[in-house]
This record gives C-alpha cells, sequence and structure tokens, in this order.
C-alpha cells in the first residue's frame, strides 16, 4: 500500500515554501555609542509564526553571520557587534546592538528569508 | 490563466514538509542558586518520531524589563531571554533557552550567569512556551 506521506502531493502537511516579497536586505547605521541598539521591523502579516532565517554583518563589514552566532547573554558582556530577531504573527523584528567594549561605526548589512507555512 | 508555479506539486526541486508539530511548555524551576558561574538546567524533553532534516524551534516567555521583545515575540535559541523574579523581587535574573537536539531528542534547557548574588531565591516559577517544527526534505 502506498504511504501517502512520501508523496509531493500529500496535502495533509504543511510545506515551507519561499515568497520573494518576503525576502530582503536593509542596514542599519552605527554611530559609535557603546551598546547602542539599531533596528529593522519587517512587516509579514501572515497570521502566525513563520519559519525565518536572519543574517548580519557583526563587527566586521562584510562578513555575514547566520542566526544563532551572537553571544547568549545581556548586553553588557558583549565584545562584538551582535543581532538578536523575533517573530510575531505580523512582523519579523530585527535589533542590531552595537559592542559595549569595542563599539563600531557605519553601516551594517543584515538579509532575511521569511517562509510561507504553505497549507496554513 | 492558472500560474503553476504557486502548485505545492511544481517539483523541479526538493522541498520541505512539516512532519510534527509541537507547541506547549516548561518551567524554570524556583529551586534556590548558590553556585557561581554558569547554570545550566534542562527543562524538559521531547522526542520526535525521526531525527529532523530542520528542526524549527522558538520561544516566548515574559522578556527581561530591558528587553524590546513584544509579549507574541517568538524568538530562536540564543535569540532571547526569559524574566525570572527572585529575592522578593530584587532581582531580575535573565534565563537564556536553548534547545539541543541529539538524534530524535530535543532537550529544552535553560542557561544563566549569575555572578552578582551570593544566593538567587526565586519568587516563583518561569514558564517557557514553545513550538517546534519538525520538517522533513522531501526530492
Amino acid at each position: 500500500m502506498a504511504d501517502l506521506s512520501k508523496l509531493s502531493f500529500f496535502s495533509g502537511v504543511n510545506y515551507l515554501k519561499r515568497d520573494d516579497s518576503l525576502t530582503g536586505d536593509g542596514s542599519t547605521t552605527f554611530t559609535g555609542v557603546p551598546g547602542e541598539v539599531a533596528g529593522i521591523t519587517i512587516d509579514h502579516n501572515l497570521g502566525y509564526i513563520p519559519f525565518v532565517s536572519v543574517g548580519a554583518e557583526l563587527s566586521e563589514p562584510g562578513i555575514l553571520w547566520s542566526n544563532n552566532t551572537t553571544p547568549l547573554l545581556r548586553v553588557s558582556t558583549d565584545d562584538t557587534v551582535r543581532f538578536l530577531y523575533w517573530t510575531t504573527p505580523t512582523q519579523l523584528i530585527i535589533r542590531h546592538i552595537n559592542s559595549i567594549d569595542n563599539p563600531v561605526t557605519g553601516i551594517r548589512w543584515v538579509n532575511w528569508v521569511i517562509y510561507l507555512d504553505y497549507g496554513t | 490563466m492558472a500560474d503553476l508555479t504557486k502548485l505545492i506539486y511544481n517539483s523541479n526541486y526538493g522541498s520541505f514538509h512539516q512532519r510534527q508539530f509541537f507547541t506547549g511548555s516548561v518551567t524554570i524551576p524556583s529551586t534556590a542558586i548558590t553556585t557561581a558561574g554558569t547554570i545550566e538546567i534542562e527543562l524538559g524533553t521531547i522526542t520526535l518520531n525521526e531525527v529532523p532534516d530542520i528542526l524549527d524551534t522558538q520561544f516566548n516567555g515574559t522578556p527581561p524589563d530591558d528587553s524590546s521583545r513584544p509579549s507574541d515575540g517568538w524568538f530562536r535559541p540564543r535569540m532571547g531571554a526569559i524574566r525570572q523574579l527572585g529575592n522578593s523581587g530584587a532581582i531580575e535574573q535573565e534565563w537564556g533557552i536553548l534547545a539541543k537536539v541529539i538524534g530524535n531528542v530535543v532537550s529544552i534547557r535553560a542557561v544563566t550567569e549569575k555572578t552578582y548574588y551570593a544566593t538567587f531565591t526565586p519568587d516563583a516559577t518561569a514558564t517557557v512556551f514553545f513550538r517546534l517544527i519538525d520538517y522533513a526534505a522531501i526530492s
């Protein structure tokens, strides 16, 4: 008997699907203030918590760090730029946080991809 | 005319589908902390049917006072903290939340660093809400 869960067209489960309109990049600008917070907010208005992938330049421009690379706890422990992000049913909120010990100046880029949970 | 690229069965490339979806909560205990340094405790485990190809883990709970995370904001491991008040409201302890995956077992963990007080005595437990989605690759 066929295992329907193995079929691509099995519609009883949801799929990740990329939507180019929910993919983008943006920049934040640091002025050199220790611990300063810059932010980008993306409205997705999907109505659910989506699967997302976020990358950001940290202390060094041109090097994009992906998702889970930043220090765990408080900003005050940081010696590098870090980024955090949160998802709500309507928005992806990205926070870029300057280093306390070694603050930087200039533009840092952020990239994101929000995937559709196709079938909801 | 139908836009065939919108069909699920436009399968020139592989894709991922949901295999399992979990929501629930675990609890940071109210046990007093007297050990200095980093503390990591397991809050609960979830056993998946299979080893995941992609596991999306997101958490929600009361943010620390200095966090701008909205109350309905969900965060990935290491991307947010949960607040636990202690010592009769005098201390706000921040717990980072992690998910470790070993084989098909997901371990939800809380980690914190106690450095400023000799003893942290929580006023109450703290709730960590989770949502896990196990995505399987299909080709």
